[in-house]
């Protein structure tokens, strides 16, 4: 099949640093065509990973104030520093995700299950809602969404101190 | 995220802002409102701060860490959204297309957030500030600070064991007098069994080892002989009988189990069910209700004869003599102790994995049930193999959490049955130490060793019982996390006797989730009889705003009144029976056509069947397949065309002689002939009825009697037909002719093709 001309039909639009710039305002990412006549001020942009687990940094789709489509960047190494700036500060607030280092206490009690935790972002304590939907395995990558979808990562188990996998074990399945 | 459980004394963020804007206090009365959060507004990342976002009627300030880092004029916003489908709850205020982060905290603020956010723009928008309803707040338990489930107000932790309990006991209460007269017969059987050492000891000392005893004492031991086996055929009627009543006092209990678990899933709302795979809800109706009934009516039982037994032997060892048998009552204990504490040791392990037993079966059968449901879609893909092999890895998942089980299990109980073992040795040493020191008689022996082992028999079957309990109470917190569930369509029940179908919003504002509006001041008249059309692009709220009519879900503000009554305040069934809707999606139910279209009323008479098919326009494709109204179809019933189940749909839509009557996409799905053979059948149908119908054709409405269009959550134009197209430059406008020239060039295309 010939991509481009399937990407046409599909109405896919890659946004590559010839025919767009982002630019920051008031910290949120904004974005301006490039043509023959100019730049072109498209306006303010959600970004967002359509592969969060797989591509943090490519196939970053950017979408307008009213969650419309309007193209994908494929490559933010691609584009200038300002760039992946603004637009990385709106994906670490979109994926703002602490790291658990170590696991103090796992219990769990009437379809919840409480957590205490060391995380990148300090000690953290936490309960997660019917742990067998809110905990999810990608491989040995685990995340845990807690009671108000806040959401954790331990990237992988296996790298947890044998003890505190023990206090996961029940979720390894 | 971060809650921590030591209760740190919250700070009041109003001193918080006084101590860092002393003009703050001051301007108390100019003051909308005050946001608390974490997360810096300019650090563009994720950077932790004591921020606070103080809304004054003509200021928006920011402050983090006791600094002003923003102040910003009202005026100069045109709206405030919400913006928490990441990472992050926040509030972002509009400036024509630009934004401004004006409060960013983690998602335990969603719900404020939300809420907030929808004031202030209705603030930026209207000028008028409304404080947001305390049903906002509150979803964290103010005893133990741990969160509520979703959708619930109430803590399952704090009083939560002993309400699973209570709720447990009620489910026994049919099955009640079985239960006790099972529990008695337990004791009885235990009773009963208690005189075999007695007789032994009889036996033993008074013929077999008494040297006065001869030949003619040969009938009295035939006697004592023939008690034996008395006693034994009594235990095994005794037996017989608790097994009878055991399975039906079982059969009743789990009946109770799945009507109830079943009534409670009717009655939670659309968004509660939805929240439940369907494989999973099935799991819970079937075979948790199994596990908690084998728990009642047979463990139950156990747990009492075992306890009887424990006391009748100490009754009887400490009546007869105290110094010596109390040594031998305590022998009993201890293999009991080594055994308790191993069980309280592993408690946590055995717990855990009938959680995760629990778990992967649950998802085995969702598993299941979606592939089963979708086996067109896998035939079609001819992906069968790869579904054979998703399921495998499902089940043997199962497999290996049961291979784990078993193992623990084999490793634990023998452990358990050694230590009966080394109990019941050590009170065979004490005795045999006993009788050769002629403190004791080889019929005590006898007896002594006969009781200890009616003691550790059944001792040796409780050490199944944290297996079962175990199972038991996975299975209750599963049963009871729905049973518990408020999230219930609530009703009070109040009827209308007779409808018009006079149909009023008033001020309707409806949002699924806090602060993002779907609908906001939607008010209208519909008088009966009328036909209102809506239109607008999708996701403008049309579905909403019927399904707010059926009360699939409750207006957040505002109100809808059928007949000059509020919908929240009349019962189901007068709901029911006044509204009728045909939707886009026909499901059939597996069961006669006749079946079908009585669905909603299932007191139909024939006659109203057949009516209503007639006026669906159903009744002569009904007559032509061999069965007619008698047919099945559904699951393993007949096929029927799209047009054919659309119009089933429709008769059951209208058997109710519904006075008001939606038509959601009704027709949308079908052909150009069959929309039109049942647009014909809905043109008729629909006088006399109030009737709201959403169409994607527009043509189809041209009839209405008034046409509705939403946009941006509002009411953007409303008028007839032909006043609508009078405005060229109106959304309605734009649309009848968008489709129109869609339409022409599909008829060149077919002119062209020929």
């Amino acid at each position: 099949m010939n991509n481009n001309g399937f990407y046409e039909i599909a109405g896919l639009t890659l946004f590559e640093p010839s025919n767009s710039v982002i630019r920051g305002e008031n910290g949120f990412p904004v974005l301006f065509t490039k043509s023959k006549e100019g730049e072109k001020r498209v306006g303010v942009v959600e970004a967002k990973r359509a592969f969060p687990f797989e591509c943090e940094n490519e196939y970053i789709v950017l979408e307008d104030g009213e969650g419309r489509d309007l193209g994908v960047i494929r490559d933010l190494a691609a584009r200038s520093e300002s760039e992946r700036a603004v637009l990385g500060a709106c994906l670490e607030r979109r994926y703002y995700m602490p790291k658990i280092r170590g696991l103090y206490k796992v219990s769990d009690k009437f379809g919840f299950c409480y957590f205490k935790a060391s995380t990148d972002a300090g000690d953290v304590e936490f309960s997660v809602h019917d742990p067998y939907k809110s905990i999810v395995l990608l491989g040995r990558r685990m995340i845990l969404t807690d009671a108000d979808g806040n959401r954790f990562e331990i990237p992988d188990v296996d790298a947890l101190p044998k003890k505190d996998r023990k206090k996961i074990e029940q979720f390894l399945y | 995220m971060v809650f921590r459980k030591k209760k740190v004394k919250k700070e009041d963020p109003e001193q918080v802002l006084f101590a860092w804007d002393e003009t703050a206090e001051a301007r108390k009365a100019d003051r909308l409102t005050l946001i608390p959060y974490r997360f810096s507004i300019l650090a563009g990342g994720v950077k932790r701060v004591k921020g606070i976002l103080a809304v004054y009627r003509d200021n928006v300030e920011n402050y983090e860490d006791g600094t002003l880092v923003s102040r910003r004029a009202a005026k100069d916003f045109d709206g405030a959204r919400p913006a928490a489908d990441g990472s992050l709850a926040s509030i972002v205020f509009t400036v024509g297309d630009g934004r401004f982060l004006a409060a960013s905290s983690d998602l335990k603020q969603k719900k404020r957030f939300g809420a907030e956010a929808g004031a202030l723009d209705r603030y930026f928008e209207e000028g008028v500030y409304k404080k947001p309803a305390a049903r906002q707040a509150g979803s964290v338990c103010p005893k133990c600070g741990r969160p509520f489930k979703p959708g619930s107000g109430v803590c399952t932790h704090c009083g939560g064991k002993k309400r699973q309990i209570l709720w447990l006991l009620s489910m026994m209460k049919p099955a009640l007098p079985l239960i006790i007269l099972s529990t008695v017969i337990c004791i009885a059987f235990s009773a009963v069994g208690l005189i075999l050492p007695s007789i032994s000891k009889t036996m033993v000392d008074g013929y077999l080892k008494n040297p006065a005893a001869t030949k003619r004492d040969v009938p009295v031991y035939l006697l004592i002989v023939l008690l034996f086996f008395g006693v034994t055929v009594a235990q095994r009627v005794l037996s017989a009988l608790r097994s009878a009543i055991s399975a039906r006092s079982g059969s009743k209990i789990v009946r109770t189990l799945r009507a109830s678990v079943f009534e409670k899933v009717q009655a939670l709302s659309l968004s509660a069910v939805n929240r439940r795979t369907a494989g999973e809800l099935m799991k819970r109706v079937s075979s948790d209700t199994q596990v908690i009934e084998g728990f009642l009516s047979t463990t139950l039982g156990m747990i009492a004869e075992i306890a009887f037994t424990l006391v009748a032997v100490a009754v009887i060892l400490i009546s007869n003599d105290l110094s010596l048998n109390t040594h031998l009552f305590l022998l009993l204990f201890v293999p009991l102790i080594p055994a308790a504490i191993l069980f309280l040791v592993f408690h946590r392990k055995i717990h855990s994995i009938y959680g995760t037993l629990w778990k992967v079966s649950a998802r085995a059968s969702a598993m299941m049930h979606d592939i089963f449901s979708g086996i067109r879609v896998v035939k079609v893909f001819g992906r069968e193999k790869g579904e054979i092999a998703r399921y495998d890895r499902a089940i043997d998942a199962m497999r290996k959490i049961e291979k784990h089980n078993e193992t623990f299990w084999a490793i634990l109980q023998p452990i358990v049955n050694f230590l009966f073992c080394v109990g019941e040795y050590l009170i065979l040493y004490f005795i045999g130490r006993e009788v050769l020191g002629d403190t004791m008689t080889l019929g005590d022996m006898t007896r002594y060793a006969m009781l200890a082992s009616m003691v550790f028999a059944p001792l040796r079957t409780l050490a199944f019982l944290p297996r079962r309990i175990a199972r038991a109470a996975t299975s209750v917190s599963k049963i009871y996390d729905v049973m518990n569930d408020p999230d219930v369509t609530e009703t009070n029940g109040g009827a209308v006797t007779e409808t018009k179908g006079r149909l009023t919003f008033r001020d309707v504002t409806f949002g699924y989730e806090p602060g993002k509006d779907v609908l906001r001041h939607i008010s209208f008249d519909v008088h009966p009889g009328e036909m209102i059309g809506l239109v607008g692009r999708s996701g403008a709220g049309k579905s909403t705003l019927t399904n707010l009519v059926m009360r699939l879900y409750d207006a957040d503000e505002g109100e809808i009144l059928i007949d000059g009554t509020d919908v929240r305040e009349l019962s189901k069934a007068t709901i029911k029976n006044t509204v009728g809707a045909v939707l886009q999606e026909t499901f059939l139910f597996s069961g006669t056509v006749a079946q079908n279209i009585a669905y909603g009323k299932p007191g139909a008479t024939r006659e109203e069947i057949i009516a209503a098919a007639q006026l669906a326009g159903a009744h002569e494709f009904i007559m032509k397949m061999p069965d007619g109204y008698d047919s099945h179809v559904g699951e393993k019933g007949n096929t029927l065309s799209g047009g054919e189940k659309q119009r089933i749909a429709i008769a059951r839509a209208l058997v109710l002689d519904p006075k008001i009557l939606i038509l959601d996409e009704a027709t949308s799905a079908l052909d150009t002939h069959t929309e039109k053979v049942i647009q014909d059948a809905i043109s008729k149908l629909i006088a006399g009825r109030t009737t709201i119908a959403i169409a994607h054709r527009l043509s189809t409405l041209r009839n209405a009697t008034r046409i509705i269009v939403l946009d941006d959550r509002r009411i953007a134009e409303e008028g007839t037909h032909e006043e609508l197209m009078r405005n060229e430059n109106g959304i309605y406008y734009r649309l009848v002719m968008a489709q129109r020239q869609m339409s022409q060039k599909k008829t060149k295309e077919g002119t062209g093709r020929r």
